[in-house]
């Protein structure tokens, strides 16, 4: 508990609750301490009246240790190689900083857009390849039953014959197609994305 | 992103003009420079002594200048500014606390432990009397002391720094000269 009441001050009032005791003149005192006002003849009304003031003392102790330390930090900061850098180092940083976040702003949408379109691709795929899984199978496994009796046949005239109907087929041109283009869109961002960067 | 993590190569291949960057920025290089030159010193003591780091008082600051460069801030007043750098200071330590792996959050360290983070105690303790004062504070103390005792800020304007209501700031400063004015009798 701060202070003994009735010893306090001549000017100021305390507060006589138990839980805050303050004096009026708190801020007094703090804006001599703060301004210089304190140490000089200016102050001594006021250093007379902290010298009987319990609150008043105490705002003075812990202002005066801050201030101590806060000069003490000062002049830590002013020591080379410590404290706050140069005011333009943190400018050029901060410009550069900004202009990084503005880039990174402005390729958001690129990058979504990139994104979604290689999602497409790979759910086209995947989607093209299920629904024609069977006639797939079925012509992989005639593919692999024909090199087992013909291996010659691989690299024969054989081959040509099973794309060239294997276009024929609207079903298997749709599923070329669609991998295709997800190549060409694949393709197509990737280069933009390696123009970008460099 | 930190500013932190620019590098010397990217700011010597930076192509942009100034005029780039007063686009991005509520005020130009000159105006800054004489902002600068008044608060870092007392803007890097706020942090340092509170923190009781000095490392991460240097990244603070140039965080909390980055921060407040891009903020749209109308006001001219230089009072206000500054108001609004140490807002900015006070919230990104906080964070850093908040994420960092041996500290707990402000709120459950005030509600519970006298001390939110030992590695910032042990630094304030190997310093001066007030330096043990300090470790044995909450951060949340800390600041409210410092801010009142060194920086001169009212109520009002602590509140707005901190996060607070304006109508706690009396009560909790109380609390915190007389925890700081006993363990300083008693050193």
């Amino acid at each position: 508990m701060i202070g003994t009441g009735g010893a306090a001050n001549r000017e100021g009032t305390m507060s006589e609750s138990p839980k805050l005791q303050h004096c009026e003149r708190e801020q007094q005192v703090l804006d001599a301490l703060l301004s210089g006002r304190w140490a000089g003849p200016w102050g001594e009304e006021i250093r007379e009246h902290a010298a009987a003031c319990a609150a008043c003392s105490e705002v003075v102790l812990v202002a005066q240790a801050l201030q101590r330390e806060s000069t003490v930090a000062a002049e830590e900061a002013g020591e080379p190689g410590a404290g706050p850098p140069p005011a333009g180092l943190v400018w050029w940083k901060a410009q550069r900083a900004a202009l990084r976040a503005a880039e990174e702003q402005a390729a958001q949408p690129i990058t979504l857009v990139a994104r979604v379109a290689q999602a497409f691709g790979v759910l086209a795929l995947a989607g093209t390849a299920l629904w024609q899984w069977p006639r797939i199978s079925a012509w992989l496994g005639s593919a692999h039953g024909v090199e087992r009796l013909h291996p010659a046949a691989s690299t024969g005239t054989e081959w040509i014959e099973r794309l060239s109907q294997a276009f024929a087929s609207p079903a298997t041109g749709f599923l070329l197609a669609a991998s295709a283009g997800a190549l060409l869109t694949l393709m197509a961002f990737a280069a933009y994305v390696v123009w970008r960067e460099e | 992103m930190f500013i932190r993590e620019i590098t010397v190569a990217e700011l010597e291949s930076s192509k942009a003009g100034p005029e780039a960057a007063e686009q991005t920025f509520h005020m130009d290089e000159q105006t800054f420079h004489g902002f600068y030159e008044k608060t870092a010193r007392p803007l890097w003591s706020y942090l340092c002594r509170i923190s009781g780091d000095a490392a991460l008082a240097d990244d603070l600051v140039q965080e909390s200048y980055f921060r407040f460069l891009r903020a749209q801030l109308k006001s001219d007043d230089e009072a206000h500014r500054k108001n609004y750098l140490f807002r900015i200071a006070t919230n990104l330590m906080r964070d850093h606390w908040r994420r960092g792996p041996r500290s707990e959050s402000l709120d459950s360290a005030s509600r519970s432990a006298p001390q939110t983070d030992e590695h910032t105690a042990d630094r304030l303790q190997q310093r001066s009397d007030l330096g043990r004062a300090l470790a044995r504070l909450k951060p949340r103390e800390r600041e409210l002391l410092w801010l009142a005792y060194v920086e001169g800020s009212s109520h009002k304007e602590i509140a707005e720094m901190v996060g607070l209501r304006a109508g706690s700031i009396r009560l909790l400063l109380f609390r915190a000269r007389r925890k700081m004015a006993d363990l300083l009798r008693h050193e």
